[in-house]
């Protein structure tokens, strides 16, 4: 090792260590590395002009087309919290599945991971799941060490189901890792890796692990009755009415993370634009909510916009420069026209009532300290890149990797568990800037799938917050439960559910084809 | 000419970053009320821009949403209408980094942290605004001068001929950011020392979470 890679590898522990203080992660991260640049120039062993590239860094950052996305999510995520969808989508699910044994933790499962997916950051979500369905399920008499764990492991697993912002950057930082390989390592292929196609690829596990949960737990209420009663319904019950108020709560905010999601993966919208389209059903469902005795124009809006698409997914030409307009297309195009008006109409009204009763500033202000964490945090993560790499210590971690025994999967189990440690102090999103750019190109040029890493990666992470005793989401969580929930019951109640997630990765590994198959 | 005279604003500024550390020294009263009404003044302005900066989510949403029916659909659009994401985007996080910081919300690492008292945290965020913050806004703000001088010589635009005409804008907020975040930095640092020195800092603005406020405390 040189004098400038060992200030390389002391910058990373002090990085670590600094953040242990508490400060910021964005500024810490960077800060330390600007230290240290100070230390090496005053040794001639950097040259400070190497920061003169840091606003042509930084500028890209904030303009990326992809990375749009990550407010539009996060601004989806927000608005369904915030207009108490999720809750009352949690409360009915619970109400309907009560009377089936372990019901209630199954559902928490389903919601946990549905919504958790656009908020994307692991506190975030796990407080609240936490502070949602922890009280009911231990009013109904669920074994605390089940309940508690049921919900930090679907608080996490909201990471790896698309459309997750973690998922956007991973899959943002995979592309460029992939890039990279096909530049500086000399990997003879012309394929983009784009985050529609990490998304496709997060699909399959993702779905497996919720089911995998759900299976857990009706399992264990089976075996174990005690530990996840089943709950009847009250005496009084109108069946129907039950069934009915249950799938008005369920069905709107299912079918809008679904029809993103299908926009995406079906290639018709970019994930910027099926986020915005996100965003948008989110305000407008709302919207709907905010003032349910008036008229649902909002609602009527939602609707006709969709219609808007399934007009445009029939094929008909309605381009608007065309010369030559059939019968049919002028027809179609007046239904258009129509639902155009309807649509606009139903969202100026449906932002005006969220402006009255201040839900659109207060989301507004939420995704705005949401996003600008974020990408600060790139911002940081991107200085801290620099230096290391000026001072030579991405040399020194492709050199470690070549060298580590067991060749390429050597270094593949290398990187896994660095990660999984770091995921000890670490959220997603400064492990996936920080980490994947200096180890994915390496392992790519020696003939990973892009898409199969990601997805282990996205899996490992998500493992390591649930691992005890520094699991991010038990920290977390442990924060908004109730006193009777002791460190303990936690510890006991998540060790199931890590077994499962390490049998996702060796599934993974032995049928890489779960990550891959849907990426075409 | 210009450079210089923002040489000469940075220069005199910067002695006045170390007033935390001089009222730590030396608690006067009469540097109290000065100090106080820095706090409220640059707290005040950071949250007006965040409240402002903040509507350009919707604007980003809806515009973005419009784009795809115009798009997709009806296959027209400008490439104006399509860049504006950009500078939504950008604004959103550039501008509004300060109101983050001021509403305490860029992430830490709380596995010590949440253990610690009120002037434990003070001190972390004061001697982490000199050691971390600082000089990474001022290496910021260093370095982007002449990448955005270049930017302003030639009024630079989008790539697209009939794109904005405000890339050097666009530029210009990497800059601002930098300075916002020193100024917001410098007001924390400066409720800190006033923590440490055991005194009650301003109020904050409305909806904006205590600072340095332990598990069982409560503070300003």
């Amino acid at each position: 090792m040189t004098l400038p890679e060992i200030l390389a590898a002391l910058m990373f522990l002090c990085a670590c260590g600094g953040l242990m203080a508490g400060y910021n992660v964005a500024f810490t991260l960077a800060g330390v590395s600007v230290l240290f640049a100070a230390i090496a120039s005053a040794l001639g062993l950097f040259d400070p002009s190497f920061f003169l590239s840091l606003p042509a860094r930084i500028y890209p950052i904030i303009t990326r087309e992809i990375l749009i996305a990550v407010p539009l999510f996060v601004f989806m995520g927000v608005m369904l919290e915030k207009s108490r969808i999720a809750e009352e989508l949690l409360q009915n699910m619970g109400d309907l599945f009560g009377p089936m044994r372990g019901g209630l933790g199954i559902s928490v499962i389903f919601v946990g991971a549905l919504l958790a997916a656009s908020t994307g950051i692991v506190g975030a979500t796990v407080v609240t799941m936490g502070l949602l369905s922890l009280p009911t399920m231990l009013k109904r008499g669920y074994d605390i060490p089940l309940a508690s764990a049921s919900i930090a492991a679907s608080g996490t697993l909201g990471q790896i189901i698309p459309p997750s912002i973690v998922l956007v950057i991973l899959g943002d930082q995979i592309g460029n890792a992939f890039q990279e390989a096909q530049r500086s390592y000399g990997l003879q292929s012309d394929a983009v890796v784009s985050v529609g196609d990490l998304f496709a690829g997060a699909l399959l596990p993702g779905l497996i692990l919720v089911g995998a949960y759900a299976l857990y737990i009706f399992a264990t209420a089976v075996l174990s009755p005690s530990k996840a009663p089943a709950q009847p319904w009250p005496e009084d019950t109108d069946a129907k009415e039950l069934l009915w108020r249950s799938l008005k709560a369920m069905l709107p905010p299912i079918f809008l993370i679904v029809a993103v999601l299908g926009s995406i993966l079906s290639g018709y919208a970019t994930p910027t634009r099926g986020a915005a389209l996100g965003a948008l059903g989110a305000m407008l469902l709302a919207a709907t909510r905010v003032a349910p005795d008036q008229r649902k124009w909002p609602l009527w809006g939602a609707l006709a916009l969709l219609a808007l698409v399934a007009l445009d997914l029939t094929g008909v030409d309605l381009r608007l420069a065309q010369t030559e307009w059939t019968a049919t297309e002028t027809s179609a195009g007046a239904i258009a026209a129509m639902l155009v008006l309807i649509g606009f109409v139903g969202t100026l009204i449906g932002t005006t009532r969220l402006l009255r009763n201040g839900q659109l500033g207060d989301v507004s202000r939420s995704t705005m300290h949401i996003t600008g964490m974020v990408f600060v945090i790139l911002i940081g993560a991107t200085i801290f890149s620099l230096v290391f790499r000026g001072l030579g210590g991405d040399d020194m971690v492709a050199r470690l990797m070549n060298n580590a025994p067991g060749g390429t999967w050597g270094a593949f189990a290398l990187v896994m568990l660095v990660m999984f440690i770091l995921g000890f102090f670490l959220d997603f999103i400064e492990i996936t800037f920080v980490v994947v750019p200096l180890v994915a190109p390496p392992l790519l040029a020696a003939g990973i799938d892009p898409v199969w890493l990601g997805v282990v990666m996205a899996i490992n992470l998500q493992t390591s917050f649930l691992t005890p005793p520094f699991g991010f989401a038990l920290f977390y969580l442990r924060g908004v439960s109730p006193p009777e929930v002791t460190t303990s019951h936690l510890y006991r109640g998540v060790l199931p559910f890590i077994g499962i997630q390490l049998a996702m990765i060796a599934l993974l590994i032995a049928f890489p084809v779960l990550a891959t198959g849907l990426v075409n | 000419m210009i450079e210089n005279a923002f040489h000469m604003i940075g220069w005199v500024f910067l002695p006045l970053l170390g007033l935390p550390i001089v009222y730590l020294i030396l608690p006067r009263p009469w540097l109290k009320s000065i100090v106080s009404a820095l706090i409220r003044t640059i707290d005040s302005v950071h949250y007006h821009l965040g409240e402002v900066v903040k509507w350009a989510l919707p604007l980003l949403v809806l515009s973005v949403a419009a784009s795809v029916f115009a798009l997709s659909i009806f296959g027209t659009m400008t490439v104006k209408w399509l860049e504006s994401a950009h500078y939504f985007q950008a604004a959103i996080i550039l501008l509004g980094a300060p109101a983050t910081l001021l509403a305490g919300q860029h992430v830490r690492v709380d596995v010590f942290y949440a253990n610690m008292g009120e002037k434990a945290r003070a001190r972390v965020d004061l001697i982490s605004f000199y050691l971390l913050l600082a000089p990474v806004c001022i290496l910021i703000l260093w370095n982007s001068q002449s990448f955005v001088a270049f930017s302003w010589n030639t009024f630079e635009g989008s790539a697209e001929s009939d794109g904005i005409r405000g890339v050097f804008l666009l530029k210009t907020l990497i800059p601002i950011f930098a300075a916002t975040m020193i100024i917001q930095g410098f007001g924390i640092a400066l409720r800190a020392a006033m923590a440490l020195n055991g005194e009650t800092r301003p109020e904050r603005p409305k909806d904006i979470a205590p600072f340095f406020r332990g598990s069982s405390e409560a503070g300003l």
